[in-house]
């Protein structure tokens, strides 16, 4: 077999060699077709069930989507008129959960990039995290009932539903924030901590400004994320139905996805295109979200010329 | 701005840096505030061996152990469709797929990511149950089954996006180094490129598993919920998620009932920060190299 | 180490016949004697897109010998020697015009099995890219997708392949460490093991001391020169001096053309074209 040493050889050994190889390499060729096709075949089984989805999901919510669907309360037991007040409830949990939790969160992934030394607090806050990440959302819940609902006496309200939700959607903002921080150079920092000025200046005059489209970007997926949450509001801040808009911030709310699992699960002969309707409203608004901040980081990460 | 010194910004920012520490610490001490009442009245190998959750009946019964078979049934089902799934998209998508269909395959995958949960599992209450009902002749569509075929297309698109990144991450060199050895595609990708990406694998696989541990509602509309442990994986079945997002509602404060639920919150904390350690711990190791 | 006009004497003295053979090259005092080409490169033309990077390139790779590439950065040298084992198969828009045999064969003919080429044309590379797996494995790697599976035979042939690449006693105790936890030096080394293992023909080495440290460059060198009794040798570089030490002959690129081919010492002491007397003497490039 040491063909190699003798390469001009064209002994038998070195013969059978080169068949034996051309006879493996044929077989290898077609288990690499076999191993491709399959693997579109998996490309596939990811992709369709999804494309037909959304196109039976279109086909079927079309129908009910009128601007009256949009600005209308539901009305008959749910099964009929629009879905205004839960959209608006969203729109309020949304907006409130943001309030409370990028004021945080940017700070915290200030710390974490900026100011944190390597020790073990940094990494208990590291495993703190990673941990709050990965929280089951309907744990959120429970803990928002046992703090927020009962202990503090908010009762089940817009409040306690904003709370809940900014503590799950905190390790998202601070994680986002942490990647728009790393994105700007070293060399900018450097340049004005020479110039003289204090960590904090640096950080808010050079670095928060140049990070602050990435920040904004993870905000809106932070964001989009409140917005589809069922499970931890729940039994901390949804109601079944309310036919008006919450007045004060301790008064429960409907929320989208919330409205959406009752139509689906807890109204008899609701007429199909309203719960479809309702699905694609609220797949539409995530979905637009997300595709927002998707476009608005590409652009970013293109136009960047440092 | 003088009057923000360094000083207390500094202060401000470490306080909300440690916040997620203390928001740990809080989430479990109130998990088990609420949930160690419940062992005056039930021992704990009662309840972790108890067949039966019947928190309605009397004698009221909180057997842990449908739920938590449940769980695991659902969790392990969705994982053997998902993962492979997952890592034979992502070989595709990184390996494969031509520039133009990378860039929106990626995209899309992401998007999927993002859907709520509550929507998939409204998909399978009116597309997919009906479907199983007719073709498995099951008295239900509601079934571990249907459930873990939604769940696994909710775990998809994380172990496909992070498998992707792991494999995108093996230096050209090693593919060059394969090739130039007179190997084809398939081995290259195979045996010289997974096994680079494996550290990043790992993770990814682990992270999937853990969201589908933790999802709710397709649990709660899909699955069933049904109060025995489950023989089959095409019976009704319920998970820990599901118990406490269906009946917390009704559950009276301060009761047994209320008690018992946040005893599997608790247990579900306990569960999800062991995997995400695991995780993290697996993530960290690869950094170094 | 064996210096090349040691190498020289040791093969039939120059003959200078009226009929030149096939293989023969130089003229004056550098002639070399005919050789069987290994491979030969004829009329090639390479195009990245519409930038053409080969003009129109015509070589001679002398059997078991080192052939030096040489020329300033961006001539195309890399380019072409990743033309002699069709990796630019893998640069989406190259495109190929004229031919490369292998023996007699041209590795661009349609019904070739690019797999087959590359296992006896195999290549060395300017970063040592180490698989992500044991020193043992690296080695390993080549004979089990060409279908070794008994562990007996695998271990021969780790050994002697390691032994070739004059590697082995520096590792036999370590078969079982990650191939990347070797020495950058080492690491080269290893890629060189992993690729006789798969008992090439022709070793294309693509600036393959340039990323290690000095004495790391003196050992792969001496290595070449060993090697080169068994094996052609085909080495791109930008250090002049490295190939006056090891090549036989030598091609020297420039803007994607050879302008000068010839035996080694007469392209460093009397050049015909005025480019590579510029070259060489650090004018240009």
């Amino acid at each position: 077999m040491t063909a190699a040493a003798s390469p001009s050889g064209t002994g038998g050994a070195a013969a059978s060699v080169r068949e034996q190889r051309a006879r493996h390499i044929r077989r290898q060729r077609a288990v690499e077709r076999a191993a491709i096709a399959l693997l579109k075949v998996c490309m596939v089984l990811i992709v369709a069930p999804v494309g037909l989805v959304v196109g039976y999901c279109l086909w079927k919510g079309w129908r009910a989507l009128s601007w009256s669907f949009l600005t209308r309360p539901p009305v008959n037991g749910m099964r009929e008129g629009g879905i205004s007040t839960p959209l608006i409830g969203t729109f309020y949990l949304a907006i409130g959960t943001m309030l409370l939790c990028l004021p945080l969160g940017v700070l915290a992934g200030i710390y974490l990039h900026e100011f944190a030394r390597p020790g073990p607090l940094l990494r208990l806050i590291r495993l703190a995290l990673t941990n709050l990440a990965g929280v089951p959302s309907v744990v959120y819940g429970l803990f928002g009932l046992a703090v927020f609902v009962t202990t503090l006496k908010f009762d089940t309200s817009l409040a306690a539903g904003c709370c809940t939700l900014a503590l799950l959607a905190l390790p998202v903002v601070i994680t986002a924030t942490e990647e728009a921080l790393r994105q700007v150079p070293q060399d900018f920092r450097a340049a004005s901590l020479a110039l003289g000025a204090t960590r904090w200046q640096t950080v808010r005059l050079i670095v928060l400004p140049n990070a602050l489209p990435g920040i904004l970007t993870g905000a809106v997926l932070a964001l989009s994320r409140v917005a589809g949450e069922t499970a931890p509001i729940m039994f901390v801040a949804a109601a079944y139905y309310l036919p008006f808009v919450p007045k004060s911030v301790f008064s429960p709310v409907m929320a989208l996805p919330y409205h959406l699992y009752v139509l689906a699960t807890q109204v008899p002969r609701v007429p199909a295109h309203v719960t479809w309707g309702t699905a694609l409203v609220l797949v539409g608004l995530v979905l637009v979200l997300n595709a927002g901040a998707i476009v608005v980081r590409q652009r970013l990460l293109s136009r960047r010329r440092w | 701005m003088v009057a923000l010194s360094d000083a207390t910004m500094r202060a401000v920012v470490i306080c909300a840096g440690s916040l997620a520490i203390l928001f740990v610490i809080l989430i479990f001490v109130f998990l088990f505030a609420e949930a160690t009442p419940i062992l005056k009245e039930h021992s704990l190998a009662d309840m972790f061996f108890g067949r039966e959750w019947r928190p309605t009946s009397t004698p009221e019964r909180f057997g842990l152990l449908p739920l938590v078979v449940g769980s695991l049934m659902l969790t392990v089902a969705a994982s053997i469709l998902a993962v492979p799934l997952g890592l034979a998209g992502a070989i595709y998508i990184a390996e494969l797929a031509s520039p133009r269909a990378q860039a929106v395959l990626k995209p899309f995958v992401e998007l999927l990511a993002a859907v709520p949960s509550v929507v998939y599992g409204f998909l399978g209450l009116t597309l997919l149950a009906p479907l199983v009902r007719q073709i498995f002749h099951l008295p239900t569509g509601l079934t571990g089954f249907t459930a873990s075929i939604i769940l696994a297309y909710m775990a998809l698109p994380t172990i496909l996006s992070l498998c992707d990144d792991a494999i995108r991450a093996v230096p050209q060199s090693i593919r060059l180094g394969s090739l130039a050895l007179g190997t084809t595609k398939w081995q290259t990708i195979r045996y010289a490129v997974l096994p680079a990406a494996r550290p990043g694998i790992v993770p990814a696989v682990m992270l999937g598993i853990g969201r589908v541990i933790g999802e709710t509602m397709t649990v709660l509309m899909v699955a069933g919920m049904a109060g025995t442990v489950p023989k089959s994986l095409f019976e009704p079945m319920r998970t820990m998620t599901g118990t406490i997002a269906a009946e917390m509602g009704e559950a009276a404060r301060g009761s047994t009932h209320f008690h018992a639920l946040f005893l599997v919150g608790a247990l579900l904390f306990v569960i999800t920060f062991i995997i995400n350690a695991i995780a993290d711990i697996a993530i960290r190791r690869r950094q170094p190299r | 180490m064996q210096s090349v006009s040691e190498q020289r004497e040791n093969q039939s003295p120059p003959r200078t016949t009226d009929k030149p053979a096939v293989g023969s090259v130089g003229s004056g005092r550098w002639v070399l004697p005919p050789a069987p080409a290994r491979m030969q490169v004829i009329g090639l033309n390479l195009y990245y897109g519409s930038n053409q990077v080969l003009r129109n390139v015509n070589l001679d790779i002398r059997d078991r010998e080192i052939t030096a590439i040489i020329g300033p950065s961006g001539s195309g040298k890399s380019a072409l020697l990743w033309c002699l084992n069709r990796l630019n198969d893998l640069v989406p828009a190259a495109r190929v015009e004229g031919k490369v045999l292998l023996g007699s064969e041209d590795i661009y003919a349609p019904d070739v099995e690019v797999a087959l080429l590359r296992q006896r044309v195999g290549m060395v590379f300017q970063q040592p890219n180490p698989f992500t797996m044991s020193v043992f494995d690296n080695v390993a790697y080549g004979p089990r997708q060409h279908g070794i599976k008994d562990r007996r035979r695998l271990e021969e042939i780790v050994e002697e392949s390691l032994r070739k690449a004059a590697l082995w006693d520096e590792v036999k105790d370590m078969l079982d460490l990650a191939g990347t936890s070797l020495s950058g030096g080492q690491q080269q080394r290893l890629c060189i093991a992993r690729l006789l293992a798969v008992e090439p023909e022709v070793i294309l080495m693509d600036e393959p001391v340039s990323a290690l440290d000095p004495i790391s460059a003196y050992k792969i060198e001496e290595l070449m020169l060993q090697l080169c009794n068994s094996y052609t040798i085909v080495l791109v570089t930008r250090n002049m001096f490295q190939a006056s030490r090891v090549a036989t002959t030598t091609a020297v690129l420039m803007g994607g053309e050879v302008i000068e081919y010839g035996p080694t010492e007469q392209i460093f002491e009397s050049p015909r074209d005025e480019r590579t007397d510029n070259y060489i003497r650090g004018r240009v490039g």
